[in-house]
């Protein structure tokens, strides 16, 4: 059965996988840490700005070109930007479509097991007792296979850390056959069912965690200014000379486009299975609306409030400083041990993460499915057959060498950079090739909702010119010194640049096929074929 | 957590939760066009 025949089976359920797609790791742990470390509050200002200017006018695009590429049996960017764009070069620039989802998917896989072994050894109770941050990061560096106790087992065996070689690679075997199963079963039955059963869950369990976190109180008696209230304050009190900062503006927009997964080909093809008389208005604002609230009020109460009020506004700001992992996966699972059923609480949040990250997964092996499907009439079984072998063996890297960034250097082209070249990229296309006349019918075709005209000023100008800013000012400050490996110690270049040719192997390799896909479209033989059928 | 921050925080809040239900409200009320 091709993939393009297949439909969603309810409206409800498509919003949930879009709403999935988009909720993931960087709701929980990247948004809270941007937040405090963005002048707090009135990062709020701009982050609500971007929302509504650049966010959601977004999400109207890509729902929008998925729905018209679809109807016109092109599901992956390639075909889209093909059809909405009479260059030659069209096709390859939708290349990035399928070739971002890829390369995140070969790490995101990894780090979302990470969540479920997390999960599994907190109900077992296997984390270290004694439950130090220092300690906490020998084991999670234990059980990623970084480090090795003295005595030559992994992990600190005598703090009865519960690790032992293999274990990490176990659950990423385990999670990569769950994201096969779910994307074998298809989109209605697979991706659909997890949408409707995980986000649900996801947001129980967020409540659940959210009630805990804000009934803490001051945890410590003496010392009273470690409290939820500071730590709320931590993340919402103003400071209004932030404003004045253009990085606090730039921090915010980059926010809102990676929290609704835009620029990376996966709304798109989620999208691709309407019919032209089937809304995209509503539905985008609603996946905006359903990430948001995952967003602000869930992921904003939780990891980094509850840090304050156990370790203080200056320990909390040096290990947000270390990265969403280290809070995620170090400073949460430490705070929950300190807690009455503690390893439940623990057990719920990496739950929790893995639902976040496996319907972002799911999304992005659709996304590959799709193009081989709609430009190789490749059946699904084979599909995913090929996609689980690939990506099987394009993680190994990812796990052997975790220590030496190899994983960081595909997280920032791929999961970071190319987002931002795709996104300003289709948004101009949009807006300034397609035309926004003929965009703004698209949108608003089958709409159940009738949007402000105003919205088509915004998506003809304000949009796209946010856009090219956001991604000259934001490549000019980031690309140019982590393309010169500028602070990357010497063990580590050799990895790097082992990630780099990894990538552009990637990026050739997906040009070979569109060239060959459209050569077998157009080329002489099926123009042979179409004399045929119309003989 | 000074004034500005309850009265960001509950306005954000309540911006938010409030978009998202009107949202589900209005997408449970609408069924498919086909």
């Amino acid at each position: 059965m091709s993939a393009g025949k297949e439909q969603w089976g309810t409206r409800i359920g498509l919003i949930l996988a879009m709403a999935g797609n988009a909720v993931g790791l960087g709701n929980f742990l990247r948004f809270p840490v941007q937040a405090a470390s963005n002048g707090g509050g009135a990062f709020m200002i701009p982050y609500f700005l971007s929302l509504i200017l650049l966010g959601i006018p977004l999400m109207w695009i890509e729902w929008s070109l998925g729905r018209y590429g679809g109807v016109r049996g092109s599901g992956s960017t390639p075909g889209i930007l093909d059809a909405i764009w009479k260059s030659r070069v069209a096709k390859y620039v939708g290349a990035l479509g399928i070739f971002m989802p890829f390369v995140v998917m070969v790490y995101y896989t990894y780090v979302e097991s990470w969540s479920l072994g997390f999960s599994l050894l907190s109900i077992f109770g296997a984390f270290p007792e004694t439950g130090g941050i220092e300690e906490m990061t020998h084991f999670l560096r234990a059980y990623q296979g970084a480090e090795m106790h003295a005595s030559g087992m992994f992990g600190n065996v005598d703090t009865g850390a519960f690790i032992f070689p293999g274990l990490a690679y176990g659950f990423f075997l385990v999670t990569l056959g769950a994201n096969l199963w779910f994307l074998y079963r298809g989109l209605s039955g697979g991706i659909e069912k997890v949408a409707l059963y995980g986000l649900p869950a996801l947001f129980l369990f967020a409540i659940v965690l959210m009630v805990r976190v804000l009934t803490l109180g001051t945890p410590d008696p003496a010392i009273p200014e470690n409290s939820i209230a500071n730590g709320l304050g931590f993340i919402w009190n103003p400071d209004l000379s932030a404003l004045s900062n253009p990085q606090v503006w730039l921090a915010a927009a980059g926010q809102i486009f990676f929290t609704l997964s835009l620029g990376m080909g996966s709304i798109h093809v989620y999208a691709s299975y309407l019919s032209d008389k089937d809304d995209v208005a509503l539905s985008g604002l609603s996946t905006s609306a359903t990430n948001e609230t995952a967003e602000v009020v869930m992921g904003g109460t939780i990891a980094i409030p509850a840090a304050v009020a156990f370790f203080g506004v200056a320990a909390t700001t040096q290990l947000a400083a270390g990265g969403s992992y280290n809070l995620g996966f170090v400073t949460m699972p430490v705070i929950f041990q300190q807690l009455p059923l503690g390893d439940l609480f623990g057990a719920l949040w990496f739950f929790l993460l893995f639902i976040a990250g496996i319907t972002s997964s799911l999304a992005m092996g659709q996304v590959v499915l799709r193009f081989l499907a709609d430009e190789f009439g490749i059946t699904r079984s084979r599909a995913v057959a090929l996609l689980g072998a690939v990506v099987f063996l394009c993680t190994q890297p990812v796990v052997l060498f975790i220590e030496y960034a190899y994983m960081d250097e595909l997280d920032f082209w791929a999961g970071t950079f190319g987002l931002f070249v795709f996104g300003a990229v289709e948004v101009i296309l949009f807006a300034w090739v397609f035309g926004i006349d003929r965009g703004w019918s698209e949108i608003m075709k089958g709409a159940d909702i009738r949007l402000p005209r105003i919205y088509k000023f915004v998506l003809a100008w304000v949009t796209p010119l946010l856009m090219i800013v956001i991604f000259l000012t934001w490549t000019w400050l980031n690309a140019p010194s982590v393309l010169m490996m500028d602070g990357v110690p010497a063990e580590n270049r050799p990895f790097v640049i082992g990630a780099r040719i990894f990538m552009l192997a990637s990026l050739a390799g997906f040009f070979y096929l569109i060239r060959r896909a459209w050569r077998d479209k157009e080329g002489p033989r099926a123009q042979e074929r179409e004399r045929a059928r119309a003989a | 957590m000074t004034i500005g921050g309850w009265i960001l925080l509950i306005t954000a809040w309540g911006g938010i939760i409030g978009l998202t239900l009107w949202c589900i409200i209005r997408v449970l009320r609408t069924p498919w066009q086909e």
